[in-house]
């Protein structure tokens, strides 16, 4: 099992914060759109490091990783087997985050 | 001619009565001029509404108020009004001499504005507190949280209607700022925002027979006061766990990461009070305050 890191600070931005891209530049949207599917994607496990940013909100957090779940990318199960969340700054986060991607429900398409 | 002294909790209503003069005059392009010689107190965070309400007439005009005899201003209140950034905002007739000598009871954070959530706006506000207090703040993160929170629930929910007396508005702004009293180690971070109110973006963030439930589960009445608590308790997540907030209760972890503090939220009529593992204290004012206040008490 090869494993691919993404480290939110060093491979994002040190001062995440928003939900959707209109909400700012380094926002929830952009990490999940930009940085993080594109890495599920592909044949790896991501680890996403949550170290070295200032902190994260809620809204970061759940469109984040909530979404992924949320917008039909993935399923919950399958992130299981794809993603890794890894925190020695906030190891809460990383229940938080799991429980985002656990209550996040797809999108109804009309 | 401002009251003695500038404050939301002290001096309530003499307050209310000058943000409310300036936004007539913002409504109306009257001329602004203002006479703070008679003023002795502020709070940081009258002082930061203050500043938003010069800062809107200054950015819908396109010229500054205008302050009478600014040197024969009290030189305390000289001090706290040139440090929360108040100068640049108005155009001083006699700029004081700015007395450094003087050790205030409070020191005030220069205040910074802006629209969406900027993370690096929240980083310059903790390094600002940070360079204020001394030292580093310890629950850094979890005031990074709440004020970028609190900074995309005004860009997402704020500003979806007319101001509460119908003034004109700078859009999704928010402003940001804080004091510091050395001899009871208090610090406040503050943010303001314009918009339309809590309890008036309650309704259309959920369905009625929610909030009526919680606010009867709870025997909180249907008040302004009420549905800024139902709103933070509609907020948390299924888990009911106080450390994963979700929006709004974010701002709540400011409070639980530190041992002394408090959130106070003061939006329309209503005030909220909140500490850890205490019953939110709920506040319904005769007047609406114009926007929403929230502000941290840390006792560090």
């Amino acid at each position: 099992m090869s494993l691919r890191t993404i480290n939110v600070g060093k491979d994002f931005h040190r001062a995440p914060a928003g939900r959707s891209f209109d909400d700012g530049p380094y926002s929830g949207e952009a990490f999940r759109k930009r940085v993080l599917i594109p890495a599920l994607e592909g044949p790896d496990v991501v680890v996403v490091e949550l170290d070295d940013t200032e902190g994260y909100g809620s809204s970061f957090l759940e469109e984040a990783f909530g979404g992924l779940v949320r917008e039909g990318r993935f399923t919950a199960d399958q992130l299981k087997m794809k993603l890794r969340v890894t925190s020695s700054e906030d190891p809460s986060l990383i229940e938080e985050i799991w429980t985002y991607i656990r209550e996040a429900r797809p999108k109804r398409v009309n | 001619m401002m009251p003695d002294t500038l404050s939301l909790t002290h001096n309530r209503e003499e307050t209310l009565d000058v943000f409310r003069a300036i936004r007539r005059a913002t409504r109306k392009f009257r001329a602004l001029k203002l006479d703070f010689t008679t003023l002795h107190r502020v709070t940081p965070a009258a002082a930061l509404v203050l500043a938003a309400e010069l800062d809107r007439w200054r950015r819908i005009h396109k010229i500054r108020p205008v302050v009478f005899d600014a040197d024969r201003w009290d030189p305390n209140v000289s001090r706290l009004l040139f440090d929360m950034g108040l100068f640049d905002l108005v155009e001083a007739q006699n700029l004081p001499v700015i007395r450094r000598d003087l050790e205030p009871v409070e020191r005030f954070i220069r205040y910074r504005t802006g629209r969406g959530a900027l993370g690096e706006e929240a980083v310059a506000l903790r390094e600002a507190v940070e360079s204020c207090i001394g030292e580093g703040l310890p629950s850094r993160r979890a005031m990074y949280r709440g004020v970028t929170e609190a900074m995309t629930n005004v860009h997402k929910h704020a500003y979806i209607g007319p101001f509460v007396d119908a003034t004109p508005i700078i859009k999704d702004a928010w402003w940001i700022g804080g004091g510091f009293a050395p001899d009871q180690h208090r610090l406040r971070v503050l943010v303001y925002d314009q918009g339309i109110g809590i309890p008036a973006t309650l309704p259309r963030r959920y369905a009625l027979e929610r909030v009526t439930d919680v606010l009867r589960g709870r025997g909180w009445h249907d008040n302004d006061a009420g549905r800024i608590a139902a709103a933070m308790e509609l907020g948390r997540t299924r888990t009911g766990n106080p450390n994963q907030g979700r929006g709004l209760p974010d701002l709540q972890l400011f409070v639980n990461a530190a041992d002394r503090a408090t959130l106070r939220i003061l939006s329309r009529r209503g005030e909220y009070i909140y500490v850890e593992g205490a019953q939110p204290q709920l506040v319904e004012h005769s007047r609406p305050l114009g926007g929403t206040l929230i502000q941290w008490e840390i006792n560090l």
